[in-house]
């Protein structure tokens, strides 16, 4: 597999932060929440800068891959057995964006057309993104970024001048931050596909301010469209369930399409390919790790007939998607947020009692 | 053709695209249309039938493609235990699919204000097809009847019945009137909402007329089957009044107001028996009628009707909230030394207003600061006469005061208007709760009664007019 430099990384970085954040996520936070979700990101933002942090120091003092890492200082195994819950959490994170941007089509556009159309639509493509090497799912998100650069920014700016409103803040006690924090971290977490690729990624040293400046732009841009989203709609927040499509000041005062709302809608499709793409990438890379004699085809059929079981027969509205990255993804972000951190100090530690020594 | 098989199976993006076309390029082919498939909607009208159902109207076009674009409107009315159910019977009557992407308007009898509209609204909201700016009117008049009127409006005017309230909010008299808006009050901390209220009235001499003369009779007898409404006449009493809204001094409107309800009533009763006979899927009926919209708006605490207000009362709220673009402030009877016992209307033209929150001895203090940038157009008095037309330019110190008492007056009963009814549609809990949390929660938890709060806020308000 072709590595890619940090300029491609940090565009990838960049991509994954907006994964699940802009759309359902900032209503659903608002009804545990309310005013102060905006907490809520802060929080898990936090966690996700720290992933990053132990990333850089890994990979300053590791050039090897993380499972190469795992295997020498925990065993084959514990390789294995982290690998499988790695894959599937890419795997139910993919589930996810695809639903959520399936549903979000489906209400706004195409009311009578079938899932079957969105699967063609997105598999052959995140398939082929998945299929080839980790440098071509760079050099795409690499293409693709000045679009959503640019998108992003003009969404950013309407949504800030429709804000005409103050949400009533303090409403709700520390305890109700935590808990929508907890129950929506599934949302979060998406940093850690940097471990999966830790090998193929071209590091110098002073390469991680890249990294750190692409992830806080992009979290700037989330943190930005949730607030402008809140401070628009105030204790309506839970009735609009696609963020960046309703704060767009146009949709909010006349609502339907055909106008600048369409802008959103194209910042949703691009980005829903990407970051499936990447995931599925990231599942491939797992796949391969746990099952050493079979290829990335075999991962990606895996993948296929699993991901179109599970969305035809588990998740058909927003209601089961909501229910599903509620009660059950929030158990596999232990794996970004508890397990990756955990190995990631472990070794570290462990590399400086070696020097000590 | 052996190279085109070897060169499609190296590219498989290729083969995906031609799955593609097989499966859903032919079989679109074949496929109806969509207008085909569904009743377009472009508005709902909600009344409470008898044993307790809910009786739906909808003002429906169904598109038909000929080589000029018509808009074929139809009130089809449909009766049903809940608003899904009468939806599904008007989708049968019209042997289509209801569409509802397109309703811009939906409008609600009073009756359903009297208790608690919120859980009839319910379904419309649910419903993801409804945008939430979709706008909610209130009306005396039945819903049905309503929706006949605005189905005779004609076309040809370009003025649409849709938008007569989109830009209530622009205006001083009146204000936002949207699911959202509604839902935001009802969500917020003291439940409190405003929906405009639009009277329905037979052979008025103001508002946005439906005649029932010319071509539309003719329809009115082919069962409400109209091509694209007709006769829609506006008064030119109006006086450039827009969207057909007028402004008359407090007590003629409140006088005017009784007797328009008065003949309605009549009329009601008439058109009760028209309705019964054409519902069921009939047609519109054949009244006309004029669609007043003066700013009026209704005041609902929990969705419940709990006041009804004038466009005076709305007017002195707005000033309040400043939530207004245009609008006028009069001064009756200005005597200084350019005027005797003048009427002065002022232009305003820009507002501002900063609100500020103090407490003193655990009591909140409520500063309103305003800016008013106004501009005097008209002046009105026996003895009067304007040379040029720069005559009336300059406002006098002494016309600023009268102004500045004015507003702060009409600000007072605006406020009292609210205290009252215990409706913080100012949305002070939220401004003294954002400021000053900890004070706020000992300040509410002193009070005897927590919904009545707007009775122990004390208001300090300073308008500052600026002529420009």
């Amino acid at each position: 597999m072709k590595s890619v430099n940090v300029y491609q990384t940090a565009i990838m970085l960049f991509i994954i932060v907006f994964a699940n954040k802009i759309l359902l996520l900032p209503s659903l936070l608002y009804r545990t929440a309310s005013a102060e979700s905006v907490f809520c990101y802060l929080i898990a933002f936090t966690l996700e800068i720290l992933l990053l942090t132990l990333f850089i120091f890994l990979k300053r003092k590791y050039s090897t891959s993380f499972s190469s890492l795992i295997k020498a200082k925990l065993g084959k195994i514990s390789m294995v057995v982290f690998y499988v819950l790695l894959m599937i959490f890419f795997f139910c994170k993919c589930v996810l964006i695809y639903n959520v941007t399936y549903i979000f089509f489906k209400d706004l556009i195409y009311k009578n057309s079938g899932s079957f159309l969105f699967i063609i639509c997105f598999l052959p493509i995140t398939n082929y993104l998945a299929f080839s090497s980790f440098r071509v799912l760079g050099r795409t998100c690499q293409i693709f970024f000045p679009i959503i650069l640019v998108v992003l920014i003009f969404c950013t700016v309407t949504s800030l001048v429709g804000v005409n409103d103050i949400p009533l803040f303090f409403t709700t006690g520390a305890g109700d931050v935590f808990l929508a924090t907890i129950k929506h971290i599934s949302s979060f977490g998406d940093f850690v596909f940097l471990f999966v690729f830790m090998d193929k990624i071209e590091f110098k040293a002073g390469d991680g301010k890249k990294l750190y400046f692409f992830a806080l732009i992009a979290i700037l841009f989330v943190l930005t469209l949730a607030v402008a989203f809140y401070f628009s709609y105030t204790y309506t927040s839970f009735m609009h369930p696609y963020a960046i499509f309703e704060t767009m000041g146009k949709v909010k005062d006349y609502g339907g399409l055909g106008r600048i709302d369409s802008v959103a809608v194209v910042l949703v499709i691009i980005l829903t390919y990407l970051q499936m793409a990447i995931y599925l990438k990231s599942f491939v890379c797992c796949f391969c790790e746990v099952f050493p004699k079979l290829n990335s085809t075999y991962a990606l059929i895996s993948f296929d007939l699993t991901f179109l079981a599970v969305v035809y027969l588990l998740i058909r509205n927003l209601e089961k998607t909501v229910l599903y990255a509620e009660s059950v993804l929030p158990y596999f972000s232990l794996i970004s947020f508890f397990l990756v951190p955990l190995c990631a100090i472990i070794f570290l530690v462990a590399k400086d009692k070696k020097e000590g020594k | 053709m052996k190279k085109w098989f070897s060169h499609i199976f190296k590219v498989p993006m290729l083969l995906v695209l031609l799955f593609v076309v097989l499966i859903y390029g032919f079989p679109a082919l074949g496929k109806d249309a969509e207008v085909d498939e569904f009743a377009i909607v472009t508005a709902i009208g909600l009344d409470r039938g008898e044993n307790d159902e809910v009786d739906l109207s909808l003002l429906t076009f169904m598109p038909v493609a000929e080589q000029n674009f018509k808009e074929n409107y139809k009130v089809v009315k449909a009766s049903g235990k809940s608003v899904l159910e009468a939806m599904d019977y008007a989708g049968l009557y019209l042997g289509r699919e209801i569409g509802l992407n397109h309703v811009k308007m939906v409008v609600i009898n009073e009756d359903y204000f009297t208790e608690n509209a919120s859980v009839e609204m319910d379904y419309l909201v649910r419903d993801k097809s409804l945008a939430l700016s979709t706008s909610i009117i209130c009306t005396d008049a039945k819903a049905s009847e309503f929706l006949d009127a605005v189905q005779k409006m004609d076309s040809s005017s370009s003025i649409k019945v849709d938008d007569i309230i989109t830009f209530n909010n622009k205006y001083i008299y009146s204000t936002e009137s949207t699911f959202e808006s509604f839902y935001k009050g009802l969500y917020s901390k003291t439940k409190s909402s405003l929906v405009s209220f639009i009277s329905l009235v037979d052979n008025a001499d103001e508002g946005l007329t439906a005649d029932s003369s010319g071509g539309q009779s003719q329809n009115g007898s082919q069962g409400g089957q109209s091509s694209g409404g007709s006769g829609q006449s506006q008064n030119g009493s109006q006086g450039g009044q827009p969207n057909g809204q007028s402004q008359s001094s407090k007590g003629g409107q409140k006088e005017q107001g009784e007797a328009n309800k008065s003949s309605q009533n009549e009329e009601q009763s008439q058109n009760g028996e028209q309705s019964q006979n054409s519902s069921q899927g009939g047609g519109g009926g054949s009244q006309g009628g004029a669609l007043i919209n003066d700013g009026k708006s209704i005041l609902c605490k929990n969705a419940q009707m709990v006041a009804s207000l004038s466009n005076n009362d709305m007017k002195n709220i707005n000033l309040a909230s400043g939530a207004f673009k245009k609008g006028t402030i009069i001064i009756e009877n200005f005597s200084d030394d350019v005027f005797k016992n003048a009427r002065l209307t002022f232009d305003i033209q820009n507002i501002s207003v900063r609100r500020k929150v103090q407490f003193k001895n655990g009591q909140p203090i409520v500063n309103l600061s305003l800016k008013l940038y106004v501009k005097l157009l008209e002046a009105k008095e026996e003895d009067l006469e304007i040379k040029e037309n720069i005559d009336i330019k300059n406002i006098s110190k002494k016309a600023i005061d009268a102004l500045t008492e004015k507003v702060k007056s009409s600000i007072a009963d605006g406020i009292n208007l609210l205290r009252e009814y215990r409706c913080d549609i100012l949305k002070i809990y939220t401004l003294l709760n954002n400021s000053h949390p900890f004070e706020t929660k000992k300040f509410m938890e002193s009070l005897e009664d927590e919904g009545n709060f707007l009775s122990s806020v004390i208001f300090k308000v300073s308008p500052r007019i600026y002529s420009v």
